[in-house]
């Protein structure tokens, strides 16, 4: 009888190790690679379903930092705006806890996480270990203050994606770091499809017909030159920019402007300046540019085309529509 | 009166620097950062004359970049630099400190002050474009009015005790200043921005608002040229020669005061030209005001329109802000000048 019995136990455990071991074998097989994230992620990911995150899990940040993940993140801190959108976008909310004053989107962010940061670029580090984070995101803090809160010995990831296939890449790295690769996928496929659906609509535009456009970012006249993120957005849209002569964020003169007469003027700072469209419509110098005559000065919503996140192509689409309201109705 | 001798020449120096500016503004209006031939600008300028009917031979761009772009800023920068010298020389003649500049007395830090507040709490005032230049306006004046009041002993304004009010109104709006600049989030770069002084992006409305202030101040001080020597001589000696001192003093002071913020409030901080030219003219031509006020006039004009000049021409993509070329320019030569009067004993 009992020989049955401790039998019967021995192949009940047997099987049930069995079992355990296929089911470990098949998730660890299941897992992603760390530390060399693929370049092309969509066509790597997109054949697999529900792919989920093993910890420890190693990943190289922007800044060359190898940086391991010892547990799924459950108290995030994001010193980035953009961040803190991504991470709700994922449907990670509930796990934010602490954000800057200026992570004002989604609204809840403010609200339900524990702390807000008033400074974003010094945020004071005891109040980041108070929270007892688990995962701490930072962007263009200097380097003193990151290597401060690197020290804190507590994972730090540090992104600052300025492309639209950076700013993919990051969203999914993103997914990895939190365990929510699928969600991550398909914002990211959501995107994209956006993404070539106006490139579709903008390659129906004539060269000839496309805009030449004078993007402010400050009231000193600083542009957002080649090579910039704002750049791309625009010329994807496209339009035309008139600062293509000059390199990264770049100071133009109003003799330069008005030399190239811009058809559209955008600018990205009307969140902290008011009237700024009242003004630049009043500058007595401006007043024989096309932008100007045919009344086409736009505030564009500068968190929507600056922040590398969730709402990037809507930031393009946006300046779509402001260039050919026609084309996209 | 007697003609001295040596004012015959003035008239020549200042025929001669009258010359220089009129070249130094046709050069300036012919550079800028968009390339225009030289024949092209000098049509365009004649075209505004009344009785010369020229073929527009450019575009509009061009003739608004050279009349609504390059002349009021130049116009701007002479304007500038002459009520910064007129004030410097007249702060140098009564308060005879040779670290006399039309910011001694703490009126840049009061301007500044005016200015970021008008940046921070009056943004959407109905004044508009007028709101920043009002308040540093106002700003510069407090600081003068603070200065006078501490300083006053018995009736009495002892130039030494101004400087040092000076410095004493200069340290707390200071503090004030900058600790309004730390809490001030996103105004941070326009303040700062602002208060390196700068000459871009004005036109001819600015222009027009400082040229009742550098007309009064300039007439006022031109008439009291004669009394700059008297006091050059001493308080005492100016008493015994029957001056009534205190009220020339505080009279001089003000005007040289109201000049000044009139500037600041619209370009910002710039310094050295109200240090530098007046001693550069004493060396050339003497310390009798009757020469040295107009000649430095005319010379701080020429000065700062050069250095605007400069400033947004010799670097492609970008305008250097104006302080620090009159600063690259001002220091060497101020150091010349401190050896020069060091070995002169």
């Amino acid at each position: 009888m009992s020989n049955k019995l401790l039998s019967f136990r021995r192949n009940t455990v047997s099987l049930f190790t069995l079992i355990t071991v296929l089911i470990l074998s098949l998730l660890t097989g299941c897992g992603t690679t760390p530390a060399n994230p693929p370049a092309n992620m969509d066509k790597a990911q997109s054949s697999e379903t529900a792919v989920h995150t093993t910890y420890p899990f190693k990943i190289t940040d922007d800044f060359k930092a190898e940086v391991t993940i010892p547990a799924e993140p459950k108290r995030i801190v994001s010193l980035v705006p953009a961040s803190t959108e991504t991470l709700y976008a994922l449907g990670l909310g509930d796990n934010v806890v602490g954000v800057t004053k200026y992570d004002d989107y989604p609204k809840e962010a403010l609200q339900k996480a524990e702390y807000v940061f008033e400074d974003s670029l010094k945020p004071n580090t005891e109040q980041i270990l108070k929270l007892n984070p688990d995962l701490i995101i930072v962007g263009l803090q200097d380097e003193k203050t990151i290597t401060a809160i690197r020290n804190l010995k507590i994972p730090v990831v540090q992104f600052n994606p300025q492309t639209l296939n950076s700013t993919y890449d990051t969203l999914l790295k993103f997914g990895q770091i939190t365990n929510k690769q699928a969600e991550a996928q398909k914002l990211v496929n959501a995107m994209q499809q956006k993404e070539k659906s106006i490139e579709q609509k903008v390659a129906g535009i004539k060269d000839a017909d496309r805009l030449k456009v004078w993007i402010e970012v400050d009231p000193n006249l600083f542009t957002a030159g080649e090579g910039t993120f704002l750049n791309e957005l625009l010329l994807k849209a496209g339009g035309k920019n008139i600062a293509s002569d000059v390199k990264d964020w770049a100071q133009y003169s109003t003799e330069q402007v008005i030399a190239k007469n811009p058809q559209v003027i955008f600018d990205t700072y009307s969140y902290y300046l008011p009237n700024v469209k009242e003004t630049i419509f009043a500058r007595p110098s401006w007043q024989n540019l096309d932008a100007i005559k045919n009344k086409r000065v736009v505030d564009l919503d500068s968190d929507m085309v600056t922040r590398p996140g969730p709402r990037i192509v809507d930031g393009m689409e946006s300046i779509a529509k402001a260039l050919y309201p026609d084309v996209f109705k | 009166m007697k003609s001295v001798p040596h004012l015959k020449k003035k008239n020549l120096i200042i025929l001669g620097l009258l010359f220089l500016l009129l070249l130094s503004v046709l050069l300036s209006v012919m550079t800028g950062s968009v390339h225009l031939p030289l024949g092209l600008t000098g049509k365009i300028l004649l075209s505004h004359l009344p009785f010369l009917h020229l073929e527009p031979t450019w575009t509009i761009a061009q003739a608004t970049i050279v009349w609504q772009l390059r002349l009021p800023r130049v116009f701007l920068a002479l304007l500038v630099g002459a009520m910064l010298s007129s004030a410097g020389v007249s702060f140098q003649g009564i308060l005879r400190n040779p670290l006399a500049d039309p910011y001694i007395l703490g009126i840049s830090v009061g301007a500044a002050l005016g200015a970021a507040s008008s940046m921070i709490f009056f943004r959407h005032s109905y004044l508009g474009q007028f709101s920043i230049p009002l308040f540093s306006f106002l700003g510069g004046l407090l600081s003068l009015a603070f200065v006078l009041m501490l300083s006053k002993q018995r009736g009495q304004h002892d130039r030494e005790t101004l400087i040092l009010a000076g410095v004493v109104v200069q340290s707390l709006i200071g503090a004030f200043l900058s600790f309004l600049i730390a809490v001030s989030g996103q105004q941070m770069q326009e303040i700062v921005f602002w208060m390196m002084g700068s000459l871009a992006n004005r036109s001819w409305s600015d222009v027009a608002l400082l040229v009742p202030y550098f007309i009064i101040g300039i007439l006022y001080l031109l008439l009291q040229e004669r009394d700059l020597n008297v006091i050059s001589l001493g308080e005492r000696a100016a008493t015994h020669l029957g001056m009534n001192v205190e009220k020339k003093k505080v009279g001089i002071l003000i005007i040289g005061s109201l000049l000044t913020s009139a500037a600041v409030s619209v370009v910002g901080i710039i310094g050295f030209v109200g240090l530098i030219v007046p001693h550069l003219m004493r060396l050339v031509v003497g310390p009798d005001h009757r020469i040295l006020l107009p000649v430095s006039t005319l010379a701080g004009a020429i000065f700062l329109l050069w250095s605007d000049t400069l400033a947004r021409n010799l670097l492609n993509s970008q305008e250097i802000p104006i302080g620090v070329i009159t600063a690259f320019v001002g220091a060497p030569f101020f150091a010349y000048f401190l050896k020069r009067s060091l070995r002169r004993g």
